[in-house]
């Protein structure tokens, strides 16, 4: 069987905040190795500092791998060629008022995408955008709104609107649900996982909360100081950690009921 | 459907149209802009408006006090200078030299500091740090020291002065676009177009340029007053534009030999140069606070 995403020996090393020729250079991330199944959920977990958010912009196609190849359905990404990228890999940024331009009306940034990768015409464009606005639950008028006149979780469901215009194969999410309040994170995850089962996209989830991973993982993917130390199935991460450093991660935030289980199996 | 339509268009102003709004509601703004409006219609009808040619000579009226006054007479409302030319011939044609070509001096800087800037703002890269570096250290000269040595160089005269002002407000331009682009560059909505697979065309002209427009618009003020004093202070001192061309510069240096016989020829100059200078000065403080006004909320 043939994975959606294969990712091999990904790496990224960085020269300081001068980018002169002969600055020093920094390991962000350790070559690095997985793959991803259609309609599966990757979260990818670690400390601040760890990696997480670099792997997540090297598959996405916002910074260059220093080595290592992804291969799309078994073809080989090439950096230079974003046409390809980013028709079938997406990304949704941690902040997403920050992730929109606040000179430009949601539609014309909804346009954009299409005016790029498409050859629809401008009102088959404006047609699609307003198709799209209300498939994740906005109305067809919010494509005269700026993003200032929206509220977050608003901007969030544009800027998902924004990644599954194109009906890419897989999202990769950056702290996507971080900045939202716990319903509207509720919300979010809910589309989310709607379109995931509508439209059969593979998520990666960045994200450093243990319940959303339960909730919606499927593998789980730890980096510790740009390295991986684990890639599991979810359930068995879970259960079974095997280094102390994955529980510690994995069982922060569980609650007590999940502890009085694990009490209960002993 | 039209109705709701235009319910919703009425409603979303720009955040351009907002900076706008909360500029219009500024009066000194507002009287500043149109003072410089009517002077540049004034500037640019000056042939047509001047009474008499700014180098005719008055034999016969030598050194004539302006209108309101006793001594006055109608047919020279600002007087007469010591050679006997029209006082407001000479300010209206003064304007082309003191307003307008500093408005182009400015126009062609900018074009092209603004693209230089936005060449060197993309990524970075070895380019931006090289043009960083140099022009860190270049800005540390007076702008108006530059255009001395550029002067120097090339002789005084109209020209020379000229190409010396656009020469020292170039780096300027570059240095502020260069930086709002670069800081914008980094910034996530950037970004999220660059994924969209945009070329950098769009992305420089329809994604960064209406973000880093307020800090344009703020440089194009700012340079447009340093270009007017400086084009007045080279004339001033002789280098710039040439007697007998009516430059309000110029002028004002003229008029130092004979300021307690009629001092009428060096205040009506200084007052045009101080209120232009003014008035852009407002609006570009105004626009700075009304952009200021419109972050905050």
């Amino acid at each position: 069987m043939s994975h959606v995403l294969e990712v091999k020996g990904l790496s990224k090393t960085f020269r300081g905040r001068r980018d002169w020729p002969w600055s020093p250079r920094s390991v962000a991330l350790e070559p690095t190795s997985f793959t991803l199944e259609a309609g599966e959920t990757l979260a990818i977990m670690g400390e601040t500092g760890s990696g997480k958010s670099t792997l997540a912009k090297l598959v996405a196609g916002v910074d260059n791998a220093s080595s290592g190849d992804i291969y799309l359905n078994g073809q080989k990404l090439y950096d230079n060629n974003t046409k390809q990228r980013c028709q079938n890999i997406r990304m949704i940024f941690q902040d997403s008022e920050k992730s929109l331009n606040s000179q430009r009306t949601i539609g014309q940034q909804l346009e954009e995408p299409l005016l790029f990768n498409t050859s629809l015409s401008a009102a088959e464009r404006d047609d699609y955008v307003k198709k799209i606005l209300r498939k994740v639950g906005l109305l067809a008028e919010h494509y005269e709104f700026y993003p200032h006149m929206l509220s977050t979780g608003q901007k969030q469901r544009v800027a998902i609107a924004r990644a599954i215009a194109l009906e890419p194969q897989i999202i990769v999410a950056d702290e996507a649900l971080v900045a939202l309040d716990p319903s509207v994170r509720a919300q979010i995850i809910n589309l989310m996982l709607d379109l995931q089962q509508e439209m059969g996209i593979s998520y990666i989830f960045v994200t450093h909360s243990p319940q959303i991973v339960k909730h919606i993982a499927d593998k789980i993917l730890i980096l510790y100081r740009g390295k991986m130390i684990a890639f599991e199935k979810t359930e068995l991460l879970l259960t079974e950690p095997q280094q102390p450093y994955v529980e510690q991660l994995l069982h922060e935030h569980l609650t007590t009921e999940h502890l009085n289980q694990k009490r209960q199996k002993r | 459907m039209a109705q709701p339509d235009l319910y919703y268009r009425d409603n979303n102003p720009s955040p351009l149209q907002l900076v706008w709004y909360s500029f219009r509601s500024r009066i000194a703004a507002m009287v500043a802009l149109w003072f410089l409006i009517i002077l540049l219609a004034v500037t640019l009808l000056s042939p047509l408006l001047a009474p008499f040619d700014p180098a005719q000579q008055f034999t016969d009226a030598i050194s004539l006090p302006p209108s309101w006054t006793d001594a006055g007479n109608m047919q020279y409302m600002f007087g007469t200078d010591d050679l006997g030319r029209d006082m407001l011939s000479r300010l209206l044609i003064g304007s082309v030299y003191s307003f307008a070509l500093p408005l182009a001096t400015v126009i062609v800087a900018s074009t092209f500091g603004i693209f230089m800037g936005a060449v060197a703002g993309v990524d970075r890269n070895f380019k931006y740090q090289v043009f960083g570096q140099v022009f860190d250290r270049v800005l540390t000269i007076p702008s108006f020291l530059l255009a001395l040595v550029i002067i120097a160089i090339l002789g005084p005269g109209l020209g020379n002065a000229i190409i010396a002002i656009t020469l020292s407000l170039i780096p300027q331009f570059i240095y502020v676009t260069r930086n709002a682009v670069h800081s914008e560059w980094q910034k996530d909505y950037v970004t999220a177009s660059r994924l969209n697979g945009c070329s950098n065309t769009y992305l420089m002209y329809r994604v960064i340029l209406p973000n880093i427009t307020p800090a344009l618009v703020m440089q194009l003020t700012v340079a447009l007053s340093v270009s007017i004093m400086d084009i007045a202070a080279l004339s001033f001192l002789g280098l710039g534009v040439q007697p007998p061309t009516p430059e309000w510069g110029s002028m004002l240096s003229r008029s130092l030999d004979e300021v307690y016989l009629s001092p009428w020829s060096m205040v009506l100059p200084g007052i045009t140069l101080f209120l232009t200078i003014t008035a852009i000065n407002v609006v570009g403080d105004s626009l700075r606070r009304a952009i200021k006004q419109r972050m905050e909320n």
